[in-house]
């Protein structure tokens, strides 16, 4: 095992104890330095080191670089830093270090040309959101506890800030080419991981921004929205197995903020149940999404590692060679897709719960939030489960659709990966079982950002209790049907042991007898009808050459989809900006005489100017 | 007087330089400079100097007489080239621009409102010195087109960084001087091996035809 990886593991282990410590007691930990760990902090370094361990055993046997280690257990770092850091300043250092050692590992060595553009425009637009957080940062400085329109600008500007880093629409333009240039276990920390400290940061700007106005939390909430369904449609119209999940961590950091919008919509209307369960289920669903995200990127980049490609449509039937990636995915998928009784739907069904109540409650004026979040919450699951059953099926069920096996034959991940794999698969379930348990553990993170809001710590733990009861009884349900379906197929395998059932029959095929794997459903083919319908936004380009005649030759069909906000916005931006900014290249004539000549002019100019 | 006299030889040296086309006077003028200039301190306390002081003038004497000119010496030698190739603005150019320098200078030192502690002890004429020296080391940087130049450029820059130091701040740490001794040191050897690296991979150190890799 390679030095990198038994640090990283080793570390984050020391590090999960105390941060469970100040979780459980409490207690904050500070230090002069500028460190403050109080429970918000704890729950997400909890998060980062408990999947970034994971990821770490993940690699272990397959990478072997001692570079990519180095920045990895860097990026672990800066990462952990980044969210105990009370000081600004630190908190900047750690925010950049963190971006900078993740580009590292995006480049990938820097040989792939694919590689090098993804990580050059993961670099411009993580610079673009420090920019933004630096303007918030500087405006709340100046101007502690200003209200009114400056508020207004820093809040914006952090949402605009720590989305980008989160992968908000539109701003989410770097996470489909970064997740798929990056090894995989590298996208499964930053998907998986990074992402959330874009999350924390949102919460630590509103705190000091003295809290939340209601039309913030509106404005999450459609940010949310927007991210969530947009994301999710996106999702379904990839080939790239890896852009996919990208696309859908868009969806997830969409669904996170939908709660954290109507927790602060439902704290500035002083509706208890609302703020608490949305905030809460925001919080619980950045640890669910952390761990099935990281699974499913971890399955990913195994399939990547075992067959070499991330296109679906030229994968198929992996289940019989690679069993234990194939189940823990499809445990990660099912979480995902927010279906119960895994762990998505734990986080899902709080914020579902907290809308509802609304309704109960008679303020008929919030009515809107149960509408909008329930909608939003059902459209986007529905299209969830849509996508993941084309993933899951196109890749790891059927047939093979090329042959595979020419350059090596296609194994099992090593058992290091099968191990992290399982972990954060027997996580999605254990999760979803302790979650009435456990689920006061969230009251410390919420208070800490409703701090001063009229909330106290024991109306919290209230509601959560009763959102805990009302999921026992829903979870529970499905769990007892699981295990209905479970016992029969056991007294199915008991009665028929020893006994051989063979059945057999031919599908209909078209008239043609001779069918072979390239006849299977392909990725395209699964999810055309919902492609097709969202064609107006996702703007998919079908190239079609119909057969024709009645000997019919070569015929093809194809699909692309862009990105709205790249193709619309960024793309016509950064072209323009080059076009504006290209007036101004006359100054760089590359002679190294005329630099230094234009530096001592301005040097003179300023002597002059300061002793007229 | 020791004082003055060691000035204008500097400012001599310096226009010199300017007026000149030939690199082994380059070479010459400015180890003058840094020889008269490592002397300095004897000029300014007229007694016999401290320990620490003896050591880094001994340490600014052996750097900037003996060890910078064999170093660029040799490396003239190593690249055959002698001569300065048509300067941009030419050496008349030159020359006027020394005496527009040298005016500059004295008009910037007399609006200069020296702290109040140096007014009695600072030679009236070591700001327009020192900033006339560093004019003119950016100069031969500005105009000359060989690398090797425009590295002595550099260090007639420092000289003139040098006697601002020496003369206006009354007591620095010989960790410092030290520092920036080696700072020099440092750069005179990386301009040394970059020009010979120039050399080697595009046959001429013409600072003025490195644009071939301009974006």
């Amino acid at each position: 095992m390679p030095i990198g990886a038994i640090v990283a593991i080793a570390g984050c282990i020391a590090g999960i104890i105390p941060a469970l410590h100040v979780l459980v007691s409490a207690l904050p930990v500070k230090h002069p330095a500028g460190i403050l760990v109080d429970q918000l902090s704890a729950f997400f370094l909890f998060i980062i080191l408990f999947v970034s361990a994971l990821c770490a055993l993940f690699a272990a046997r397959t990478e072997k670089r001692p570079v990519t280690w180095f920045f990895f257990n860097l990026l672990v770092a800066s990462m952990a830093l980044t969210v105990c850091a009370s000081d600004t300043i630190l908190f900047l250092i750690s925010w950049e270090t963190m971006s900078l050692a993740s580009f590292v590992l995006v480049i990938d060595g820097g040989a792939r040309k694919a590689s090098r553009d993804a990580g050059w425009i993961y670099f411009v637009a993580t610079h673009i959101g420090t920019a933004f957080i630096i303007i918030m940062f500087m405006g709340l400085g100046a101007f502690p506890g200003a209200n009114g329109g400056f508020a207004t600008v820093a809040l914006v500007c952090a949402l605009i800030g720590f989305g980008t880093k989160a992968g908000m629409m539109p701003f989410h333009v770097w996470l489909p080419e970064a997740h798929p240039a990056a090894p995989g276990f590298v996208s499964a920390l930053m998907s998986g991981v990074m992402i959330k400290t874009g999350i924390y940061g949102l919460l630590r700007a509103v705190t000091l921004a003295g809290g939340a106005p209601e039309w913030f939390g509106w404005l999450l909430i459609v940010a949310g929205l927007v991210s969530g369904v947009f994301g999710v449609v996106y999702a379904l119209a990839q080939h790239d197995l890896k852009r996919l999940l990208a696309y859908h961590s868009v969806e997830n950091i969409g669904i996170i903020l939908l709660g954290l919008g109507t927790g602060f919509v439902g704290l500035s209307r002083g509706n208890t149940a609302l703020a608490v369960l949305g905030l809460a289920g925001g919080l619980f669903h950045v640890l669910n999404h952390a761990v099935f995200k990281g699974l499913l990127f971890l399955g990913a980049g195994a399939v990547h590692h075992a067959t070499g490609t991330r296109e679906m449509d030229a994968l198929g039937g992996l289940i019989k060679k690679m069993p234990w990636t194939a189940f823990t995915f499809l445990v990660g998928a099912v979480a995902i897709s927010g279906l119960p009784p895994l762990n998505g739907f734990a986080s899902e069904f709080m914020i579902y719960f907290g809308s509802f109540g609304v309704l109960r409650g008679g303020d008929m004026s919030l009515a809107g939030i149960a509408a909008v979040s329930v909608a939003g919450l059902a459209l986007i699951g529905g299209l969830a489960a849509a996508c993941f059953a084309k993933a899951f099926g196109i890749v790891f069920l059927g047939e093979p659709r090329t042959k595979q096996d020419q350059a090596r034959p296609v194994t099992e991940a090593p058992p290091e990966a099968v191990l992290a794999m399982a972990v954060l698969a027997a996580s999605c379930v254990l999760i979803a079982l302790l979650a009435p348990l456990g689920i006061h553990l969230l009251a410390g993170p919420v208070s800490v950002v409703f701090a001063g809001g009229g909330i106290d710590i024991a109306q919290t733990k209230a509601e959560l209790a009763r959102a805990a009861g009302a999921y026992t009884g829903v979870a529970g349900i499905f769990a007892l049907l699981l295990i209905f379906t479970a016992l029969a197929a056991l007294l199915r395998h008991v009665l028929l042991r020893g006994r051989r059932v063979e059945h057999s029959a031919v599908t209909w095929d078209c008239g043609y007898h001779l069918p072979s794997p390239r006849m299977q459903y392909t990725a395209s083919s699964f999810a055309q009808p919902l492609v097709s319908f969202f064609r107006t936004v996702t703007g998919t380009l079908r190239a079609y050459e119909r057969p024709t005649g009645y000997f019919p030759g070569l015929s093809r069909f194809s699909t692309r989809t862009g990105d709205l906000a790249w193709d619309k916005f960024f793309a016509p931006v950064f072209s323009a900006a080059a076009a504006q900014l290209g007036r101004l290249r006359f100054l760089q004539q590359g002679g190294i005489h005329l630099y230094v000549f234009m530096i001592m002019l301005a040097l003179v100019a300023l002597l002059i100017r300061v002793f007229w | 007087m020791l004082y003055e006299t060691m000035m204008v030889v500097v400012i001599l040296a310096g226009l010199v330089i300017l007026g000149s086309s030939r690199i082994r006077m380059y070479i010459r003028m400015a180890a003058l400079q840094g020889v008269v200039l490592g002397f300095l301190p004897l000029a300014l306390e007229r007694s016999l100097p401290a320990a620490r002081t003896a050591l880094l003038m001994a340490v600014a004497i052996v750097l900037k007489g003996v060890v910078f000119p064999w170093l660029f010496t040799r490396a003239m030698r190593e690249m055959s080239v002698k001569r300065e190739r048509s300067p941009i603005g030419g050496y008349s150019g030159a020359i006027i621009f020394g005496i527009l320098a040298f005016i500059l200078s004295l008009w910037l030192s007399n609006k200069w409102v020296l702290h109040p502690s140096l007014a009695g002890r600072t030679p009236e004429i070591a700001v327009p010195a020192a900033l006339f020296t560093v004019l003119t080391g950016v100069y031969v940087i500005m105009t000359r087109k060989k690398a090797l130049s425009q590295a002595i450029g550099y260090l007639v820059m420092e000289n003139g960084v040098w006697i601002f130091g020496l003369s206006l701040a009354g007591e620095i740490p010989v960790l410092v001087e030290l520092g920036m001794l080696l700072d020099v040191f440092v750069a005179v050897f990386v301009m040394g091996i970059a020009t010979l690296k120039l050399q080697r991979g595009f046959g001429h150190m013409d600072a003025d035809r490195l644009n071939e890799l301009k974006g």
